[in-house]
C-alpha cells in the first residue's frame, strides 16, 4: 500500500470533492440571483477544486483507473489555477465591496 | 415620536381639535397664542424634534403665523436643518410648494394639502397618521401616509430625493451580499434535489474510477 492508499486517504478526498460540488451548486444559485461577476470566479474555482480532489480520491482508491504517479503533475498544476481563480474572485468581490462603499454602484 | 405643533391663535383657524388628536398618541410640544418666527427657532433650537407640524392658515408663499407674519419656505427649511428635523407637517391650505421646497432642502418627508381645507376636516388626516406612525408605523412614514390617506389628491407625501438615491444606492449593495439573495420553499427543494443528485453521480463515477466497485 503507497502512502496514497493509506488510512482515509481516499475518503477525505471524497468528501472535500462532494464538499466543492456542493459549495459550487451554491454559487451558481447565488450568481444567478445576484449576477455579480465576481461569484462566476468562485464557482469557477470551487468546480476545480472539486475536480482537484476527485482526481486525488480517485487516483487513492484501491484499483485506480489513472495511478497517482501518472497524474501527479497536472493534478498540481490544476491546485495551482484554482488557487489563481479563486483569489481573483476574491479581488473581484473586495473591488465590488469598494465600489458600494464609494456609491457609484447605482 | 416628539412633535413640535405650531397652532397660532386669532388666525380664525380652530385646531384644537387637530391639537387634542396629535396630543393622544405622541410627545407633543405646542406653540399656542402669539407665535412668531423666532418662538419657532427658540423652540427647535432648544430641542430636538422629530416632525414640525402647522396648523395653520397657508399659500404657496408660506404659512401664516400671529400678527400677519408669514413664514416662508426657506424659514422652514432653515428650522428643519437645525436639529435635522425628519418630517414637516402642513395642515394648512395649498401647501405644496412648502412642502417640496422642505422635501428638497433638508427634511426627509413633508406632507402638504392640495387643496384648501376646512377646520371641520383638516384634522382627520393628521389624526389617522399620528395614528398610524403610533401603531406600528414609528418610523415608517410612508406607511403611515399610505393607510391614512384616501389617495384623493387632497394631500401629498413629499419625500427627500437624497433619502430615495441613499435607499436605492442600499438596496443595490444588499443584492450584491450572498446571504441577501430570497430564496422559497421550492426553490430551495429544486436545487437541493440537483445538489443531491450531482453528488450521488459524482460518488459512483469516483468509486467506479478508484475501482472501490
Amino acid at each position: 500500500m503507497g502512502a496514497h492508499t493509506s488510512m482515509l486517504a481516499f475518503e477525505s478526498s471524497l468528501v472535500l470533492a462532494l464538499m466543492a460540488l456542493s459549495s459550487s451548486a451554491i454559487w451558481l444559485l447565488l450568481w444567478k440571483r445576484t449576477r455579480a461577476g465576481y461569484m462566476l470566479l468562485l464557482l469557477a474555482g470551487w468546480l476545480g477544486l472539486c475536480l482537484y480532489w476527485s482526481l486525488l480520491a480517485i487516483s487513492a482508491g484501491p484499483a485506480p483507473v489513472l495511478p497517482r504517479a501518472d497524474i501527479a503533475v497536472a493534478v498540481r498544476a490544476l491546485g495551482v489555477l484554482v488557487a489563481l481563480v479563486i483569489a481573483a474572485g476574491k479581488v473581484c468581490m473586495l473591488a465590488r465591496m469598494l465600489r458600494n462603499g464609494r456609491g457609484d454602484s447605482t | 415620536m416628539k412633535i413640535l405643533l405650531v397652532a397660532p391663535d386669532g388666525l380664525g383657524v380652530d385646531a384644537v381639535s387637530e391639537v387634542r388628536r396629535v396630543q393622544q398618541y405622541h410627545d407633543v410640544a405646542s406653540l399656542y397664542g402669539t407665535v412668531t418666527p423666532d418662538d419657532i427657532y427658540r423652540a427647535v433650537q432648544e430641542k430636538s424634534f422629530d416632525v414640525l407640524h402647522f396648523a395653520t392658515h397657508g399659500g404657496p408663499d408660506g404659512v401664516l403665523l400671529s400678527n400677519g407674519v408669514i413664514l416662508d419656505a426657506e424659514t422652514i427649511a432653515q428650522f428643519v436643518r437645525l436639529r435635522e428635523t425628519a418630517g414637516v407637517f402642513f395642515s394648512a391650505c395649498q401647501t405644496g410648494r412648502l412642502a417640496s421646497y422642505c422635501a428638497r432642502h433638508g427634511a426627509r418627508w413633508a406632507i402638504s394639502s392640495e387643496v384648501d381645507l376646512s377646520d371641520a376636516e383638516a384634522w382627520k388626516l393628521a389624526a389617522a397618521f399620528y395614528s398610524h406612525q403610533r401603531n406600528g408605523h414609528a418610523k415608517d412614514f410612508v406607511g403611515a401616509f399610505r393607510l391614512a390617506d384616501d389617495g384623493d389628491g387632497d394631500y401629498a407625501l413629499h419625500v427627500s430625493l437624497e433619502w430615495i438615491a441613499d435607499l436605492q444606492r442600499l438596496a443595490a449593495t444588499a443584492a450584491t451580499i450572498p446571504h441577501a439573495a430570497a430564496l422559497t420553499r421550492q426553490e430551495a427543494a429544486l436545487w437541493a434535489g440537483g445538489t443531491l443528485g450531482a453528488t450521488a453521480a459524482l460518488i459512483l463515477l469516483i468509486l467506479k474510477l478508484a475501482g472501490v466497485v
